[in-house]
């Protein structure tokens, strides 16, 4: 059986041509065959030559498949860049969550340092100097400065003679 | 690489770029292809030429719509299921079919159906099977076969040969291509050297 193989063989979906030929009796006896051949086993190609035997004028099938191609393709244009697929989307998902987390670092390290500036602000060597300045009779009197900024003590007994 | 050089491109090839890039040119040049298939799906269900016409245009725009959401593999089947699915569902609205239209699971079934064919056919030894399979066939759809396949005639030749009507000749070849099929695959997954055909079980569909 040497010809067996053409029986499952996978063809080429019909062109619109080959369709309209087909319905219209055009195409010769070897070209039908073809084209049976590849209905006998797609079946989208055999239900759409059925449809197609059914119009009343398949002289029209032309430019009805025209009209749709115009109104497919109008659609496309007019969508063009919308449609988005769902790993777009979970992408630029991940992108904005890492720069939101990043603003949030650093709006919480900002807030942090400025806190931290507030609650001493004359600490750093620059308030020693003003201290120093206003008092210049009693150096001793700053007995303890911090420089770490977070408080700076003044002895009780420095305030009393001051 | 340009859309407008993508005629020869398979659907697959095409499907792949409309993925990697979401140009909407290469989806329009897939659904071009298949836009007088879709025509005569719509046609051949709905029996009416505005209704579908209507209806292939809004089985593209549905296209459009879903398939950056859906993960295809075989788009020629996918397309014609979401065509089928689009009329059975029109006709059920207007009461003349009572069809519930093809889940998505069934669609996935029936797709994997078609790829186990491919695979099938792609087996060398499987072509053992062929006469064993052909003889296991009912009458009409074994004479139907060996006249369209073997003596190369057309539809219309076999019908005048065998005394059958166009439409059972079309039917007999279908189903009996199909039932060949079947057969093969259980012979096949039996076992040439196990066992011979079992004639018990013909077919009658």
């Amino acid at each position: 059986m040497k010809e067996a193989p053409s029986i499952f063989e996978q063809t080429r979906c019909l062109s619109q041509q080959q369709l309209l030929d087909y319905v219209e009796g055009k195409l010769p006896e070897e070209q039908i065959h073809r084209v049976e051949s590849h209905i006998a086993g797609c079946v989208m190609c055999s239900d759409a030559l059925e449809g197609l035997q059914q119009m009343p004028r398949t002289a029209d099938i032309p430019q009805m498949v025209k009209q749709i191609h115009h109104e497919v393709h109008r659609e496309l244009r007019r969508r063009r860049g919308k449609e988005r697929p769902v790993r777009t989307y979970l992408w630029y998902s991940t992108l904005i969550a890492i720069i939101l987390l990043i603003l949030l670092i650093a709006f919480f390290t900002l807030y942090f340092v400025q806190r931290r500036e507030r609650a001493a602000p004359a600490a750093g060597p620059a308030s020693t100097a003003w201290v120093q300045a206003q008092w210049p009779q009693s150096p001793a009197s700053v007995s303890r400065l911090s420089t770490s900024g977070r408080s700076f003590l003044v002895h009780q007994q420095d305030h009393r003679a001051l | 690489m340009n859309p407008a050089d993508a005629s020869y491109w398979t659907d697959h090839e095409l499907l792949e770029k409309y993925r990697d890039s979401y140009n909407n040119e290469w989806l329009g040049i897939l659904l071009e292809r298949y836009l007088h298939l879709v025509l005569g799906v719509c046609m051949k269900y709905l029996r009416n030429e505005e209704e579908a016409r209507d209806g292939a245009q809004q089985i593209c725009l549905k296209v459009i719509k879903i398939l950056p959401r859906h993960e295809v593999t075989y788009f020629k089947s996918w397309l014609y299921q979401v065509a089928k699915n689009h009329c059975l569902m029109k006709l059920r609205q207007s009461h003349q079919i009572h069809i519930l239209p093809l889940s998505d699971q069934q669609w996935e079934e029936q797709l994997e159906h078609s790829s186990e064919e491919a695979g099938l056919l792609e087996q060398e030894s499987t072509y053992r099977y062929l006469r064993q399979a052909m003889d296991l066939l009912n009458e009409a759809q074994r004479r139907c076969l060996e006249k369209f396949y073997l003596e190369k005639l057309t539809y219309q030749k076999v019908a005048e040969v065998t005394g059958y009507t166009l439409m059972q000749v079309k039917s007999h070849i279908q189903n009996g291509r199909r039932n060949l099929r079947r057969i093969m695959e259980r012979l096949v997954s039996e076992g040439a050297g196990d066992a011979g055909p079992d004639h018990s079980k013909k077919t009658h569909d």
